[in-house]
């Protein structure tokens, strides 16, 4: 029976069981009227009574016990560890149930996601506590959120402290100073490189420096969703080792390559003469020792990039300028790339230039112009083209190698100029190094270097230079 | 009707499937993990058991490799049907042959799976 009808039935019950008791008492048989109307009073605290109980425990007490329980999860936190007893009348044990079946559900999804949380937690922990990296994370204004023990110690920073800025509580200066400045900076990504004295070691009496370290500082943003601003991680990497097996790598190619300077003069001298006595003889012969001498000036190319790239990155060079013009070493560049580029049927063209003077050195400008007609010729198809141009204005000499090639990738176009960067399917042809040497070359020259590029289209590798700034500077513009 | 066994850490968990499963009129032994799950074993034999994986003290493929032991000496606990309750992460993954290889094993759920799926599932299995 449903609740409503229930209550009807019961409320009828209170009201009309004193009418019904009185008006028996008084007709069957009739009773005194004060009799009668004291039997109608207890019958109707009777039929109070049990209609109360009735109601109690059908309605209000189940609604009672619904209530304290919702109370106690959601003000209290507590769970509910076993089911309310469904009694009561049919609405009071749905309710109930009902109760039941949303606390425990919630009681147990509740439990899942706090184990996943305190396992992935743990996980994290875990991983970044074991990595050999020190990591940091920081908020915008450098306090610290989150790092690993290993950060901790190799910054110096005291872990009783509750409150831990950057720099401000790191206390080994070397850091504090690179990342005080790195911190100011708003760009995306920074990195810097940091170095520690060795420690020192007692060695029977002479206390000696141990081995200095080297360490790579990486700054990158991050978001958290309570963080109004990107926060910022952090990473210092001991790239000490990385230095010493770069720093032997670059004296064994040193090494090699000094060596190998002496017979590839020999061949190249020896096939000049023979070159000069040979005049008056056949085509053919000609030819071959053209190509040999080619070959060799190339090689000889390769061979002053490796040093170069060593002396200029030691900040060995010195830059020897002379006075000189530009579209005569482009010229001088084209003359020797000519025959490698129509072997392979690439038309490789350069369009006249007029005289370019500039204070630069020869040589070297020869193995940038070199290096990027190389990589051109290099990179480009069978039948595509490539052309290489100098002009000027605005006071700059602006050299260009343009190709139809396979272009460059746009999150490649910055790295490829560094040591060792080369794009993956261009790994196993050559040392990677053209392009940083070129780079260094260029800066030292006072200029900048650039490629624009569009995957699939081909490229254009720019750089410019500074012209001479004298009354008798010449500019050209191409015809 | 059928008696079924729930052996999960987590006692929300537990109580929501005795819940749903006795409001089905099946009767629910539970455990808190395997070695519980194994002393109920001892004076009860359930038609259908509810297994979580991860649980101290033993956890759920090592209650099933014991479970399969025991069952060489009595044949009363041999092939009695379960599901896994997984967290799909890949620390279970590994532990995860382990039921797939045993007899009585009927299917994985993800957790949180709601337990009437599961219920539906038991029926299924039992022919009611």
């Amino acid at each position: 029976m449903k609740a409503a009808n229930r209550l009807v039935l019961v409320m009828g019950g209170v009201a009309a069981a004193p009418a019904a008791v009185l008006a028996l008492c008084l007709l069957f048989p009739p009773l005194p009227r004060p009799l009668a109307f004291l039997a109608a009073a207890v019958s109707a605290g009777l039929a109070a009574f049990l209609g109360r109980r009735s109601v109690l425990g059908g309605l209000l007490s189940p609604m009672e016990r619904v209530s304290a329980a919702a109370e106690a999860l959601t003000v209290k936190d507590a769970r509910l560890y076993s089911a309310l007893k469904p009694d009561g009348w049919l609405e009071g044990g749905r309710l109930i149930s009902a109760m039941n079946r949303l606390m425990l559900e919630l009681g147990a999804f509740r439990a899942f996601h706090l184990n996943q949380v305190v396992e992935d937690r743990a996980k994290a922990q875990a991983l970044i506590e074991t990595i050999t990296d020190c990591v940091l994370l920081a908020d915008d204004k450098g306090q610290l959120i989150y790092s690993n023990q290993r950060a901790l110690d190799l910054l110096g920073i005291p872990k009783q402290e509750g409150n831990v800025s950057l720099p401000g509580s790191v206390r080994k200066a070397e850091f504090a100073a690179a990342l005080a400045g790195m911190l100011q900076m708003d760009a995306a990504e920074m990195r810097s490189e940091v170095q520690l004295p060795g420690p020192e070691v007692a060695d029977g009496g002479d206390r000696l420096l141990g081995v200095a370290r080297t360490y790579l500082l990486q700054i990158k943003p991050f978001n958290l969703a309570n963080l109004k601003k990107p926060g910022r991680v952090i990473v210092v990497r001991d790239i000490t080792m990385e230095k010493e097996i770069e720093s032997a790598r670059e004296t064994f190619f040193h090494m090699i390559t000094h060596d190998m300077r002496g017979p590839l003069a020999s061949i190249q001298g020896y096939a000049q003469m023979l070159g000069l006595k040979m005049v008056g003889s056949s085509d053919d012969l000609g030819k071959m020792l053209n190509v040999i001498v080619r070959a060799s000036k190339r090689l000889n190319g390769m061979i002053e990039d490796i040093l170069n790239t060593i002396k200029l990155e030691r900040g060995g060079m010195q830059l020897h300028a002379v006075r000189m013009d530009a579209a005569a070493v482009c010229a001088g560049v084209f003359e020797v790339y000519e025959p490698l580029a129509a072997r392979k049927k690439i038309a490789f063209s350069m369009p006249p230039a007029a005289k370019l003077e500039l204070d630069g050195d020869p040589s070297l400008l020869d193995r940038v112009i070199s290096n990027l007609v190389g990589n051109a010729l290099k990179f480009t198809p069978v039948e595509g083209s490539v052309s290489l141009s100098v002009c000027g204005g605005d006071g700059q000499a602006l050299f260009c190698v343009e190709d139809n090639g396979p272009g460059v990738p746009k999150d490649k176009q910055l790295e490829i100029f560094e040591k060792y960067a080369q794009m993956e399917e261009h790994k196993y042809m050559g040392f990677g190094l053209g392009l940083a040497m070129c780079k260094m070359a260029v800066k030292l020259h006072g200029g900048r270097i650039w490629v624009e590029s569009q995957e699939g289209k081909g490229s254009r590798f720019c750089f410019s230079l500074p012209l001479r700034r004298t009354g008798t500077a010449l500019r050209g513009t191409p015809l | 009707m059928a008696k079924i066994l729930i052996v999960d850490d987590d006692c929300s968990i537990r109580e929501l499937f005795r819940f749903v499963l006795e409001d089905s009129g099946h009767t629910v032994l539970t455990g808190e993990n395997g070695r519980q799950a194994l002393l109920v074993l001892e004076g009860e034999t359930p038609d259908f058991m509810v297994l979580d994986v991860s649980m101290p003290e033993m956890n759920g493929a090592e209650f099933i490799q014991k479970l399969s032991r025991l069952a060489v000496g009595e044949p009363r606990l041999k092939g009695i049907p379960f599901v896994v309750m997984t967290g799909e992460n890949f620390m279970e993954a590994g532990l995860n042959k382990i039921f797939a290889a045993s007899p009585g094993f009927v299917c994985f759920f993800p957790k949180m799976t709601p337990p009437e799926a599961v219920l539906e599932k038991i029926n299924e299995r039992l022919g009611l």
